[in-house]
């Protein structure tokens, strides 16, 4: 009986994806919704394909997820993979009924399943990864996630032990993810020069021991909490990466890796300190499979990383830049708000931050906003900061808060009007600071900006 | 004078930290004390004159630490109180002052004793979330806010601890009319906001008790942004109910 009801629901649902496909909805995730509502031990009975890769953390899965699928499709794997961003339990299902045949048979090498970090132990213990890739763990949405300890119990639940963890050991929060059961390998980046003493965001949610609950030193800050951290009082600390870069070299758009006592050359295809931890897990995660590094440096090359996360344009010797940040989490913001700050010249810039799901109810909230660090962006180089949006009286109190001229700044409820308001004069970079949701706006308001640019000139 | 900020290591969740900022933009002529975890607070001693304590959100694991590094102190505390001193606990920092807390986890079921300063009781569900906008009343003002908890209080021994009477939106617990716990001059709520800087007429409130003039830094941004909100929670079509659980 058991079969015949699995089978059904198996039929069914790829009977339903077909449609879909046919109609030009492959994204749609009703046919995974229908096999776990035919048969509720879908995930755990449909056959996976013999290499299960899972990818989670808060900052960095998609890119991860798609340049391991990439990278596995190029040394000749047939790959699944839940490219369309559902990460979720019925996400999954969908992918896996791509990856089997009507008779549960498997059609793919591997399956690459981007996984959310609070649901994944209703997934984990049923899909039994081979490997998990965990990019990092920060504070992400409070109502979701609440704070990263909460996370960081709730997928440890979800692991199995016969799991390989591929862990990023700069990160003293989701390092220490698993039991002793799992095998774990680490990767990592040797201290830069622009690191930091000692945090430097208002936030850190690595400053006291795990153990001891002594205040952390730190032998370098990154970013948050991506550190490497000691406790003056007890023995935690950093682990040692088996996977640690000791030079990034962007002239000649290359990394130099540390393993097993070699150093060997691997390729730079992005020189955002983000994206090279996210090559690290990738490289990390094909070297524990068991590909060389030959294969490995093959199946990297050319590949380029989804830029929908930031565009840049120069007319009139204006650059005229788009970059999302993720609604609800500080960290993401705070760390877009650093970037700019670093940035030489005279800029203006755009913000469109209002998280679309939150506004639905009526009205946003915006605690995360006092978690981000808008006192970075108080520079003299910063000539005028323009808000738009429905909560842009609260981001003009933020950014009073945060020490900034009321005269720089310049609100407006309608996001498509801030291009209204930029000088065009005297101006190096304009930067578009959008919600991650506001990327196809963000592309028109870019475009607008551009126009008027061209439309007044540049004296400069 | 003084006003004391404790624990920033561990209180500094979903936007509460920025009240130790905010206060010390506000209060420039106090002396800001901040006080952490492995240190012995100052308020607790009256001849160091701290006139306002404040304590913020914290996870779980972190709020048992501050239960244990306060709870020898309590006899102090309980008489900071007692003497109309301004005690500020903001997100679940307000059940530390209460009688325990009870965990109804599925791993874990057990009992977190708390300071038992004050007659309420937590219950904590790991599994359930609960994130809802609120709109109130305290002294014919409006109050507002937002909440993201794990927690339900619910005040025991008849005890009258009203702060805020609730207008939309959910109290202490489900069943409450009140959110929040008013005694003497001890003011905890799971309002998130941050609470002291969405709501800058109690702020005002707060500056006159601490013998402040009422003005606010950023009054007209302060009010503008509290204005509008306000509108939008007064639209009937706002929805209070919790959301993403």
């Amino acid at each position: 009986m058991e079969n015949i009801k699995f089978y059904f629901a198996l039929l069914s649902s790829k009977i339903c994806l077909s449609l879909f496909k046919i109609t030009g909805n492959r994204q749609d995730d009703r046919p995974g919704s229908l096999a776990l509502r035919l048969y509720p031990n879908f995930l755990e009975r449909v056959t996976k394909p013999k290499t299960v890769i899972c990818v989670t953390g808060t900052n960095g899965k998609t890119t991860v997820s798609n340049l391991i699928s990439t990278s596995l499709i190029k040394l000749g794997n047939k790959v699944a993979y839940n490219d369309w961003g559902a990460n979720t339990k019925i996400g999954v299902a969908r992918c896996l009924l791509d990856s089997v045949s009507i008779f549960n048979r498997p059609k793919k090498d591997i399956c690459i399943l981007e996984t959310d970090e609070l649901t994944s132990k209703d997934i984990w213990p049923y899909i039994k990864p081979n490997y998990i890739i965990v990019t990092n763990l920060s504070r992400d949405s409070m109502h979701r996630n609440a704070h990263p300890q909460y996370i960081f119990n709730e997928m440890n639940k979800g692991i199995i032990p016969s799991s390989a963890l591929i862990l990023n050991a700069d990160d003293p929060i989701s390092s220490f993810l698993g039991t002793n059961q799992n095998k774990k390998v680490y990767f990592g980046i040797d201290k830069l020069s622009t690191d930091h003493k000692k945090p430097y965001n208002s936030i850190n949610d690595m400053a006291i021991c795990p153990k001891c609950y002594t205040k952390l030193n730190y032998e370098f800050v990154r970013y948050n909490n991506i550190s490497r951290v000691k406790c003056p009082n007890c023995d935690f600390e950093s682990l040692k990466p088996d996977y640690l870069i000791t030079k990034i070299d962007n002239e000649a758009k290359k990394i130099y890796l540390n393993h097993d006592k070699k150093e060997i050359a691997m390729p730079l295809i992005n020189d955002s300190i983000f994206n090279i931890y996210n090559i690290l897990s990738v490289i990390t995660c094909l070297s524990t499979m068991g590909y060389t590094d030959e294969n490995i440096i093959y199946a990297l090359k050319n590949t380029e990383i989804v830029k929908s996360r930031y565009s840049s344009t120069t007319v009139n010797n204006i650059t005229v830049s788009t970059i999302a940040t993720k609604g609800l989490n500080a960290v993401a913001t705070s760390t877009v708000c650093d970037y700019i700050a670093n940035e030489k010249g005279n800029i203006e810039l755009i913000m469109v931050l209002d998280d679309t799901f939150d506004n639905i109810d009526g009205s946003e909230a915006i605690a995360w906003i006092y978690d981000s660090d808008f006192e970075f962006i108080n520079k003299d180089n910063i000539k005028k900061i323009i808000i738009g949006g429905v909560r842009n009286r609260d981001y003009r109190l933020r950014l009073l808060l945060a020490g900034i001229d009321d005269k720089k700044i310049v609100c407006t409820q309608n996001e498509m009007d801030t291009y209204k308001y930029i000088d065009t004069k005297n101006i190096d970079a304009i930067y578009i600071m959008h919600e991650v949701y506001f990327i196809k706006k963000s592309q028109q308001l870019k475009d607008l900006v551009i126009n008027k640019i061209l439309k007044e000139g540049n004296d400069k | 004078m003084k006003i004391e900020i404790l624990y920033k290591e561990v209180c500094n969740l979903y936007g509460d930290l920025f009240h130790a900022n905010y206060l010390k933009q506000q209060l420039k002529n106090f002396e800001v004390i901040e006080t952490s975890l492995l240190d012995k607070p100052a308020f607790i001693n009256p001849e160091n004159n701290v006139k306002l304590v404040y304590l913020g959100s914290s996870s779980e694991e972190h709020q048992e630490l501050i239960i244990n590094a306060l709870m020898p102190y309590k006899t102090e505390i309980k008489d900071y109180i007692n003497n109309g001193n301004i005690l500020i606990a903001t997100g679940n920092a307000l059940e530390i002052f209460g009688k325990q807390i009870s965990c109804n986890e599925e791993e874990e079921s057990r009992v977190i004793p708390c300071l038992n300063i004050l007659s309420y009781e937590t219950t904590r569900n790991l599994s359930h979330r609960h994130n809802s906008l609120f709109l109130g009343k305290f002294n014919d003002m409006e109050i507002l806010g937002y909440k993201s908890q794990f927690t339900y209080t619910e005040i025991t021994n008849n005890k009258d601890y009203s702060f805020i009477e609730v207008e939309k939106g959910v109290g202490l617990s489900p069943t409450s009319k009140n959110e929040g716990i008013k005694y003497k001059n001890f003011y905890g709520t799971y309002l998130l906001g941050p609470f002291l800087v969405l709501n800058p007429y109690f702020m005002k409130y707060l500056l006159k008790l601490l013998n402040e003039k009422d003005e606010l830094i950023y009054e007209e941004a302060s009010l503008d942004a509290y204005n509008y909100r306000l509108k939008e929670l007064h639209d009937p079509k706002t929805v209070f109910g919790s959301k993403h659980e």
